[in-house]
């Protein structure tokens, strides 16, 4: 298991399997329409360590790394 | 503002409610056929606005009413919180009747959840699927049959840029009967939420594939194009790259493709005045009209071209999806300075103009972010400040390359950003010391596809916009216009020489009077005049100078002369020359940095819900500009810089 963040590579597919605790980030993230077993793909990483963009069926998303490590992740082959 | 047609309490409106970006303020236009009369302000809906149903489609009672966009009924920001607001206790409306959801048809998924939401406050409802168009293209055909089962209200689609589907939507939406038992959103827990989404998704899911085969495949290929587009414009490298070099095209062409449009405005003037002088006696009359109206006006409406572009370089850029991109981007260097991406568009639009820009703040949800963004704001070089700056550049570059003027004017805007830097930076620490930051900073934000501009629409809308500035700034301009000629031609009229009798008239004495504050910033009386006219709207500062200095001109033929050659010619009173380098150099450092505009002040304190934020930020700004540029025009000569 793994937090979503830049170190995962750009191009590769993660699923998500759990939140971390109860917060603000989460429901927002739950807002957007992630749920535990949405499939991401990492898009992108933005410039200065800033957010990094993930798409998932015809959306993309940009989390700061503070908000995307509230997710986590498996990587799929 | 926020009632757009009338002021007085409707007994009850049609909301418009949906994610953002899914095209509610589209058909908000169609609906009340005011089709880009509520994009006053560049960027987002960020407060409802009222109208009601356009003629053709309707009983003029009938009203709609906009609302910002949002993902759900627990609001995280403060536009979030108007559209909540505005469906429960709605001062302008007496009753919502019910709700028109626009949702977008290429994000059926996640769009449905906020559905299933307004579905349990029991609010009768009218879905409205948006982006028919390109789905079409894409042969996808949705069976919004199963949908309007599912949900047991009307779904409808909707094709923004023909209207089709229009009339259905205004059948259903006067069809809808208000409901009694409307309640209030109740928050889903974790297991809640989990359900809610694989719910929205299966019903999207059949939604989808019901009619058609393959539909993922061809949902693909609609963002297939952004894909690769992202893989260069988001680069790490190329990105950034890409993004400096078109924020430079942008504020390149505000200069050079205005350039031809404003010499034509500036030839035309001076054509009308020499006109109307061979058409009116000399007298008072005459001089009124020439030198107070027509000349303050030809000093204002000569930068409208300016305006303009910059207007539409913005909505051409937003209109692409590439804006929230670019936000995106300067996420992490905004970061560093206690503000985050979603400040990038607010401080882009304080370039046009301070006002919508901290009223675009809104949308930012952290507190302290809003609070330094509308700080730093009125820093920004606003288009108001852009006739001063032209009109001092031009003095100092006249008849030399144009690129001096436009490098300078790039380093004017460069130097802007870099001062609201060091202030965003300033406050950060101030606040982060004064207090422990218990407030979550929240970015998180979703990416529009590309979408190719259309050209006809954009220009509209620029044209609107800009026709609205010109219309909010063209009284004050022509009350401060008839002031500064009364207060400069009376109480003694009849002196024949006219530098006398500016010197001995109201304004006179008023610029008399501060010309111990200006003197130090190598000014004099008559710039006094004209910073002072400058705090109704800073623009005013250069039509003002055009009427003092062309009454004070030696003679007849000095008085037909541009305001430039006046001010190369205008002395002190020791026969020294008032406008040289550094006395020019230091009005354009004084009207970068100082905070001129009492409309500003005025929604900064309506805004921050503080008269104190606002004053002291007026009081800091103006005392630093001022202390700063008399260092800087007494440090200039010092060294030997007249």
């Amino acid at each position: 298991m793994t937090v979503l963040n830049r170190s995962l590579p750009i191009g590769s597919r993660v699923q998500v399997i759990g939140f971390s605790n109860e917060n603000l980030y989460r429901e927002r993230i739950h807002e957007m329409g992630i749920r535990v077993g949405t499939e991401l793909k990492i898009m992108a990483h933005m410039p200065f360590g800033g957010p990094i963009l993930v798409k998932f069926q015809t959306t993309f998303l940009a989390l700061r790394q503070l908000e995307a490590a509230c997710a986590q992740v498996k990587i799929l082959p | 503002m926020r009632a757009s047609e009338d002021s007085s309490i409707v007994s009850s409106a049609v909301a418009l409610v949906g994610p953002p970006n899914a095209g509610k303020t589209t058909l908000y236009n169609w609906l009340t056929g005011s089709r880009f009369k509520t994009v006053n302000y560049p960027g987002a809906t960020v407060e409802y606005s009222l109208g009601h149903l356009a003629a053709h489609l309707g009983p003029a009672d009938f009203q709609v009413m906009d609302t910002p966009g949002t993902y759900s009924l627990h609001p995280k920001s403060s536009d979030e919180w108007v559209t909540v607001r505005s469906l429960y206790e709605n001062p302008d409306v007496e009753k919502i009747k019910g709700v028109v959801l626009v949702i977008d048809g290429t994000q059926l998924a996640r769009h449905l959840l906020l559905a299933l939401q307004l579905k349990e406050t029991g609010f009768p409802m009218v879905v409205v699927v948006t982006m028919a168009d390109l789905l079409r293209k894409e042969k996808v055909n949705l069976d919004l049959k199963f949908l309007q089962e599912k949900l047991d209200c009307p779904v409808l689609a909707f094709d923004g840029l023909l209207a089709g589907g229009l009339q259905d939507i205004v059948q259903k939406t006067k069809d809808i009967q208000s409901s009694a038992q409307v309640q209030n959103p109740i928050p889903w827990n974790f297991t809640e939420q989990e359900k809610k989404i694989q719910l929205a998704e299966e019903w999207a899911q059949q939604t989808l594939t019901n009619h058609t085969e393959q539909a993922a495949k061809k949902l693909d290929k609609i963002v297939e194009r952004t894909e690769a587009l992202d893989r260069f414009l988001l680069h790490p490298i190329f990105g950034v790259i890409a993004f400096l070099a078109i924020m430079t095209v942008l504020f390149s062409a505000v200069y050079w493709a205005a350039t031809p449009f404003m010499d034509f405005i500036e030839n035309s003037f001076v054509a009308a005045n020499e006109w109307l002088l061979t058409q009116i006696s000399a007298g008072l009359f005459a001089d009124f009209i020439t030198e107070g109206v027509v000349t303050s006006f030809a000093a204002f409406l000569v930068f409208v071209p300016q305006i303009f572009i910059l207007f539409f370089g913005m909505s051409f850029l937003e209109s692409t999806g590439y804006l929230a991109r670019a936000a995106t981007i300067i996420d992490r260097p905004f970061a560093a300075l206690g503000m985050s991406g979603r400040s990038f568009v607010p401080i882009l639009s304080g370039f046009a103009c301070a006002i919508p820009a901290i009223i675009a703040t809104r949308n930012i949800p952290s507190k302290k972010d809003r609070l330094i963004t509308s700080f730093v704001i009125p820093l920004m070089s606003c288009s108001a400040r852009l006739p001063v700056y032209a009109l001092c550049l031009s003095f100092l570059f006249k008849d030399e390359a144009p690129w001096k003027a436009g490098l300078s004017l790039a380093a004017l805007y460069l130097g802007s950003i870099v001062v609201g830097a060091l202030a965003a930076g300033v406050v950060n620490r101030i606040i982060s010391k004064t207090k422990r930051d218990s407030d979550v900073s929240l970015f998180m934000m979703e990416l529009p596809i590309y979408r190719r501009p259309s050209f006809r629409v954009n220009l509209r809308q620029s044209a609107t916009r800009t026709y609205s500035y010109i219309k909010r700034a063209g009284p004050i301009i022509f009350v401060f216009a008839v002031l500064v000629w009364v207060g400069s031609t009376f109480p003694n009229y009849d002196i024949e020489d006219s530098s006398q009798k500016l010197q001995s008239s109201y304004i006179g004495s008023m610029g008399h009077a501060i010309e111990p504050l200006v003197e130090p910033m190598g000014l004099d009386w008559r710039a006094g005049v004209g910073l002072i006219s400058a705090f109704a709207a800073r623009e005013v500062f250069v039509s003002s100078m055009a009427v003092t200095y062309s009454i004070t001109a030696e003679d007849e033929g000095e008085q037909q002369l541009g305001l430039i050659e006046q001010m190369k010619t205008a002395k002190h009173s020791d026969g020294t020359l008032v406008f040289t380098v550094s006395s020019v150099l230091g009005l354009m450092v004084f009207f970068l940095i100082a905070l001129q505009c009492m409309s500003t002040v005025a929604v900064q304190a309506r805004e921050m819900r503080s008269w104190k934020f606002a004053l002291t930020q007026l009081v800091a700004f103006n005392l630093f500009a001022y202390v700063l540029v008399v260092l800087l025009v007494q440090g200039l000569r010092f060294i030997g810089i007249s």
